[in-house]
């Protein structure tokens, strides 16, 4: 990262300057902030940061809440017991499957009702407002209607079928509605990208002969790369976790489960607090770890991050 | 301002709904009546009947207030558990399924019953429903309802009914041969449900699957024989084709559709096939036609050991008054209102004495066969892990089709043993 040291050290001549400016007043004044802010900061380590610290701590221990008397330091163990079960690699299979295949899809089909609400001219927040809908309605009720959609003898998608009794069926139909509920969220973000696409690049492309297609593949895309990023960064970390939808439609049944499903399951049905734990905490590094990849081997060739450069 | 204010008096008087609401949840003792708050049993059909009745017959002592919980098993228990770990002692009485008692017990959420209350419990009721509400030798509830399945048949095609699986898959074979009705319907899908066919079988052999500290598991040649006769059933060609898929609802269906000559089901199946039959021509003529028997057992001569369902009253480790909780429970399930409750809502009684009631013979036409099976009937494997040994069992013996009788039993016994150092992971 050597590149970036320009504007780090213009950064730090600034900040001599500003620290010589400083005066008791501001000094004051900066201590008022810290005091104005510090009842959330303190909430948010309540909140936040003291549950992620016990579940780390849990993870080491037998802790179950059925067996008191049996709790004790196990040190890694339950990470062994994790990792080398089925169960869990095929709940983190079908999540990493939900994830790549939900996310593409609704990135294409995000994309496509961007340049839709983008180009409307006639009735423009009626389509917008038509598009969000999915968005709006809460994921619980919008998986139930799917459930019942896919109910045999009941919804009038399932017909004489029960979809949802087999597993690549149900994981279908769990992809199926959570791209029908946040393509419109990835629309959203897209678009606000679309919006800073300058009309005089396109009518300039246009003039030396790009088609429509080359304008928004040459033109568009590289323009709004960092917001395709973003929209990405946020859905991929999104669908990891997904739960509501699963939960709703198949409870897990026929190794459908999700990482979080299969972490609800031991933490909070099975009691297994030490087991339960190490999985939640297993989630947090599997996320933490996606929004490195993307932020360091996607992010660096952000045309935003170069642009600090020049 | 009179269009302003409409909605605005409208909104106040739902947050004052709401705060009322909120604090009748509560079941704060304002009124200086201890309030006795009941989790679960309290929205079967019927119920209020029982609690007005008890609280008339306290005359003041206490107010029972029954909250409602979640219509399924799994719901009901998550928020009990939740409530109980986080030491709530809004709870007082809770209605726990009988799988539930070791797990409460050994963490500490439920009162042990002290001798008085274990002699007042036990007076009148049948033996192995307080097995279920027993652990470590101790009693820790109070029996409320039971339940255990019977042989359902058609009695137009079966003139004997059989005593034994053996006589059972013959009698299934000739009407095959005939081109009669002639399925065997028994729970075997991936839940709960089969875990109790399971167990049933594995019992009358004489087996178990944990010992009775819950330290290690028991699995022998009776495992193996049981899971062999599972195995046959799936491949004699005289269960459903959809057999790993029946839950009660199916195995029901199976009689009800004509395809099935034998069930094994819950008693519920006769008042409900009846009450099918009141606008069904078809089912009318199968309700005419349903016959109950004994469960089947595995050899001429050994009576069968049947899996007990059910429910017990436990009292929270955590109510501010357990000893009133104990007596409202114990009103709750006197014989007269056991025999209510049963007419009522479709749930056995566990006092022997209600079986003698004409009204409830009436009721339930086959008491003589239930209460002969409740004599020797037992409870699932008794253990605070019950739920993780629930679902190895149910997923290991899952398809039954795919059942290895010798290398299945050794998945379970590692299963088993797993659970109980607990590294069981849940699906």
């Amino acid at each position: 990262m050597t590149s970036t040291l320009p504007p780090q050290a213009s950064a730090e001549a600034e900040a001599q300057v500003a620290r010589q400016r400083f005066t008791e007043g501001q000094r004051a004044e900066r201590k008022l902030g810290l005091l104005l802010c510090a009842p959330a900061v303190i909430v948010m380590l309540a909140v936040c940061a003291y549950p992620i610290l016990y579940a780390i701590y849990l993870s080491f221990f037998r802790a179950d809440l059925r067996t008191p008397d049996a709790n004790e330091f196990i040190g890694f163990d339950n990470y062994v017991t994790v990792l080398s079960s089925g169960l869990w690699w095929n709940a983190f299979g079908v999540t990493m499957f939900i994830t790549v295949v939900s996310t593409i899809v609704e990135l294409v089909l995000g994309m496509a009702l961007a340049v839709v609400m983008h180009r409307t001219i006639v009735g423009r927040g009626l389509v917008r407002t038509a598009a969000l809908v999915p968005y709006a309605i809460v994921t619980v009720v919008a998986a139930f209607s799917w459930r019942f959609a896919w109910t045999q003898d009941l919804g009038w998608l399932a017909g004489d079928n029960a979809p949802l009794t087999e597993q690549w069926s149900s994981l279908w139909i769990i992809i199926l509605s959570e791209v029908w509920k946040t393509t419109p969220f990835m629309a959203l973000l897209l678009m606000a990208g679309l919006a800073l696409v300058p009309e005089d690049l396109l009518k300039a492309a246009s003039m030396d002969g790009a088609n429509a297609w080359q304008r928004f593949i040459k033109v568009t895309v590289p323009l709004i790369k960092p917001s395709i990023l973003v929209a990405l960064l946020f859905r991929a970390l999104d669908a990891f976790r997904i739960f509501d939808n699963i939960f709703v439609l198949t409870s897990g049944a026929n190794d459908t489960s999700s990482v979080s499903v299969i972490a609800y399951n031991n933490l909070i049905r099975g009691l297994n607090l030490g087991i339960g734990s190490t999985m939640s905490v297993l989630i947090f590094l599997s996320i933490a770890i996606i929004a490195f990849v993307f932020i360091k081997l996607f992010g660096a060739a952000a045309p935003g991050a170069s642009e600090e450069k020049r | 301002m009179r269009t302003t204010r409409a909605p605005r008096a409208r909104l106040g008087a739902a947050a004052v709904l709401v705060a009322a609401g909120l604090a009748a949840c509560a079941g704060g003792d304002d009124g200086g009546t201890p309030v006795i708050n009941l989790y679960g049993a309290a929205s079967a059909a019927g119920f209020d009947q029982i609690i007005d009745a008890c609280n008339e017959e306290a005359e003041g002592r206490y107010k029972i207030v029954g909250n409602l919980l979640p219509s399924d098993a799994d719901g009901q228990r998550e928020q009990l558990v939740r409530r109980l770990a986080a030491h709530d002692d809004g709870m007082d009485v809770m209605s726990t399924d009988v799988t539930w008692t070791a797990e409460f017990a050994e963490a500490g959420w439920i009162k042990e019953l002290d001798e008085e209350q274990t002699r007042l419990a036990s007076e009148d009721t049948l033996q192995p429903t307080l097995d279920t509400a027993t652990w470590k030798d101790k009693l820790y509830g109070i029996p409320k309802h039971t339940n255990v399945q019977l042989l359902w048949y058609r009695k137009s095609l079966v003139p004997n009914p059989p005593k034994t699986w053996d006589e059972m898959f013959e009698m299934a074979q000739k009407l095959k041969d005939e081109g009669q009705p002639y399925e065997i319907g028994v729970t075997a899908a991936r839940y709960e449900g089969y875990v109790v066919t399971f167990n049933t079988i594995l019992s009358t052999y004489g087996g178990t699957l944990v010992n009775e500290d819950s330290t290690e598991p028991t699995v022998d040649e009776n495992t193996v024989k049981s899971l062999a006769l599972i195995k046959r059933l799936a491949d004699s060609g005289l269960a459903s084709a959809s057999l790993s898929n029946a839950q009660e609802p199916e195995v029901f269906a199976s009689m009800q559709q004509g395809k099935a000559a034998f069930i094994i089901n819950w008693p519920y199946v006769l008042s409900a096939m009846r009450a099918a039959g009141e606008t069904d021509e078809n089912s009318k003529k199968i309700a005419d036609d349903l016959g109950f028997a004994t469960y089947p057992s595995v050899e001429e001569g050994k009576p069968p050991r049947v899996t007990l369902g059910g429910a017990n009253f436990t009292i929270s480790e955590f109510s501010k008054h357990p000893d009133l909780a104990f007596e409202a429970a114990m009103c709750m399930r006197t014989p007269e209102h056991q025999l209510m409750h049963a007419i009522n809502a479709g749930e056995p009684p566990v006092a022997e004495s209600v079986y003698e009631e004409p009204e409830f013979q009436e009721a339930y036409p086959q008491y003589q066969v239930m209460l002969a099976e409740l004599q020797t009937a037992v409870p699932r494997p008794v253990t605070p892990l019950y739920q993780n040994i629930s679902t190895i069992v149910s997923s290991l013996l899952s398809p039954p089709k795919g059942i290895d009788p010798e290398s299945t039993s050794e998945d379970l016994r590692d299963g088993i043993q797993d659970a109980l150092d607990g590294k069981g992971i849940l699906p």
